[in-house]
């Protein structure tokens, strides 16, 4: 499974209790609710046991996190480090 | 003359009718405008036939028309009742009848949830919305009347007259989680608000030049420091949109962006913030005073912010809905020193407040270090829970204090001890099933009784995990009818259509058999150390 997929799976199965099948990549997580803080959080601990990095002060914004096709390239970029 | 809501208002238009009474993402209202739009609200719902003492419903997002609401609603004479924007239909259709809220105030983007309200049963007959509609109207049930946004801006612009409107009518009524299944509504006079107003206004020495964040929900009290200290003083609002609370870096640049003074945040937020919003990338220096409540702050994060921030003031405040805050206490620089890990002190009463505490045996407390339930009496104890007596009486008692006449003193079920200062009161804990996360109160109790509404479980018990980001976490175990093939997933999805996003438990655990004690009753402690114990810790339950 890709980055980007793998991702979407979390929100969809954990944080959204499969209320819905899928995520648009395009589509904003914290405008439209899908991402609250909690959900953050749960996110930013499946991030960093599921791909071994680590999130670090000022990673978490609307630029990394805004949309999934964001958080799959932010993910990308720090595993190639 | 100040005894009502709205005359904040009234007297700072006149004061400074220029000013910027309320602004979010770069839209702003003047004091004049805000009086005069809430004034032409105002009519419109005394044409709808709302009078005094009637209750009116709120159901839009923070935005300026929530703040045009609360204020509105106190000049036509009716009592507001905030419905949380992302709570299922079935619970807010339920909040309707039960304090019969016949007029509700949203926007159009709302109309589709509205269609569920009417499926569920409400009391809702007219809706008023507060923005125009874009482009082609919205479908709204058939019973329900619709006043579009225009026809509000058609209202005279005096504000009406409502000659018998008293301080001791209610201001609004907030629903909190009912252990028994039900929320309960809390109802809060103007003078209840204003012992909190007068209070805040004056210790935190709030002036016109403040400009004051409103990050709280209408259906959390925190959100009435915000609207109502500010406005009293004149000051400036700046409304924080619900999905900045997940993003703390745009929330730090919001506080920096806007030149931000005072600020009023649940622990879990201001923790998120100093941990990932990249606070020394901003500046923040005009922030002077946080104030924080709703759950206990972690030192050791409280310690960051105080270095990241060190020239605020920083406040913790303690209070439940029912007497909103009755006890407050100034962090001093000891509290945060390296190595000091104990919890703050929830402080001292308030102006026109007294807290004691009583033991076991009903006897006051006097002496440092003896446990007992917190007790407050004052002008700022609500005035019970809307229709329902039997919970009212339980809570709201006579003050063993006041033998010459009738006063009714609120126990709050919070467990606390005296410092050794004999001064200031230590929050220890609760002896019920009542917690926090992210500052929201939940009744696990509550949780409970939405899963046993599927026709599948058998048992539920619902657990709270302690959480240093969070306050909790809530997990959930549940036994299921013989040869049911339910899943977790399911049941997540079944409860989160009955409770509110932050009541919904993480993760639900299906059991063979419930945990039981020698007494035949469940084993809370041995569900809660299956998901503490390291073995049981599953991938999302760390944090840092």
């Amino acid at each position: 499974m890709n980055t980007q997929s793998a991702i979407e799976r979390f929100i969809v199965d954990d944080l959204l209790s499969g209320s819905r099948p899928n995520l648009g990549p395009e589509e904003p997580l914290f405008s439209s609710g899908t991402l609250d803080s909690l959900g953050t959080l749960r996110l930013i601990s499946f991030l960093e046991e599921q791909f071994g990095m680590t999130i670090s002060d000022g990673d978490v914004g609307e630029d990394n996190f805004g949309t999934l096709a964001k958080l799959a390239a932010f993910v990308d970029s720090r595993r190639k480090r | 003359m100040e005894y009502l809501l709205h005359h904040l208002l009234a007297n700072s238009a006149h004061r400074d009718p220029t000013r910027e009474a309320v602004r979010m993402d770069g839209k702003a209202l003047t004091y004049a405008e805000l009086d005069r739009v809430t004034n032409q609200l105002a009519q419109t719902l005394r044409s709808a036939g709302v009078r005094r003492g009637d209750r009116v419903g709120i159901y839009v997002h923070k935005s300026l028309p929530s703040v045009i609401a609360v204020f509105a609603i106190s000049k036509a004479g009716a009592a507001y009742v905030p419905l949380d924007p992302n709570a299922p239909a079935k619970r807010l259709a339920y909040i309707t009848r039960d304090c019969s809220v016949n007029v509700l105030l949203t926007s159009p983007a709302k109309a589709a949830s509205l269609a569920e309200f009417v499926a569920e049963g409400t009391a809702i007959q007219k809706v008023i919305f507060m923005e125009e509609s874009p482009g082609t109207a919205p479908a709204i049930p058939d019973a329900l009347a619709v006043t579009p946004w225009e026809t509000v801006l058609q209202a005279p612009a005096t504000a009406p007259e409502v000659p018998e409107h008293i301080e001791t009518d209610l201001a609004y009524i907030l629903y909190t989680s009912g252990s028994t299944g039900s929320p309960k509504g809390v109802m809060i006079s103007h003078r209840t608000v204003f012992t909190f107003i007068d209070w805040a206004c004056e210790t935190f020495r709030v002036s016109p030049e403040d400009r004051v964040t409103s990050q709280a929900p209408l259906h959390f009290d925190l959100s009435t420091f915000d609207l109502y200290v500010t406005i009293k003083a004149g000051a400036t609002l700046i409304l924080v949109g619900e999905r900045l609370a997940a993003l703390p870096v745009q929330l730090a640049a919001l506080l920096q962006n806007e030149r931000v003074t005072i600020t009023y945040l649940v622990p879990s937020i201001l923790s998120f913030m100093v941990n990932y919003g990249k606070l020394d990338a901003h500046d923040l220096t005009k922030l002077r005073v946080i104030l924080f409540a709703g759950e206990v702050f972690p030192i050791k994060y409280l310690r960051k912010l105080v270095a990241a921030i060190p020239h605020a003031e920083y406040y913790n405040l303690y209070g439940p809905t029912e007497t909103n805050v009755c006890t407050y206490y100034k962090v001093r620089a000891e509290d945060v020193a390296p190595e000091q890990d104990k919890p703050l002190p929830i402080g001292k009463a308030c102006e026109n407040i007294e807290v004691f505490a009583v033991d076991d045996q009903g006897a006051i407390i006097r002496e440092p270090g003896i446990e007992g339930e917190l007790w407050a009496r004052g002008s700022c104890v609500a005035q019970g829970y809307w229709g329902d007596p039997a919970k009212t009486a339980k809570a709201f008692v006579p003050n063993p204090h006041q033998t010459g006449f009738a006063e009714t003193a609120y126990r709050t079920g919070d467990i606390v001890s005296l410092a050794k200062d004999r001064t200031n009161w230590i929050y220890i804990g609760r002896r019920d099933h009542m917690i926090k996360s992210r500052g929201y109160r939940i009744e696990l109790g509550e949780i409970e009784s939405a899963l046993y509404r599927h026709d599948q479980i058998k048992e539920a018990v619902a657990i709270a995990v302690p959480d240093e980001l969070l306050g909790n976490r809530i997990r959930a175990f549940a036994v299921l009818a013989e040869g049911s093939t339910t899943t977790s997933k399911e049941l997540e999805a079944f409860c989160s259509r009955h409770v509110p996003k932050y009541m919904v438990p993480e993760n639900i655990e299906i059991l063979q058999s419930m945990p039981k004690t020698s007494t035949g009753k469940t084993d809370r402690t041995a569900l809660t150390q299956r998901l503490t114990a390291p073995a049981a810790t599953s991938s999302s339950a760390n944090s840092r």
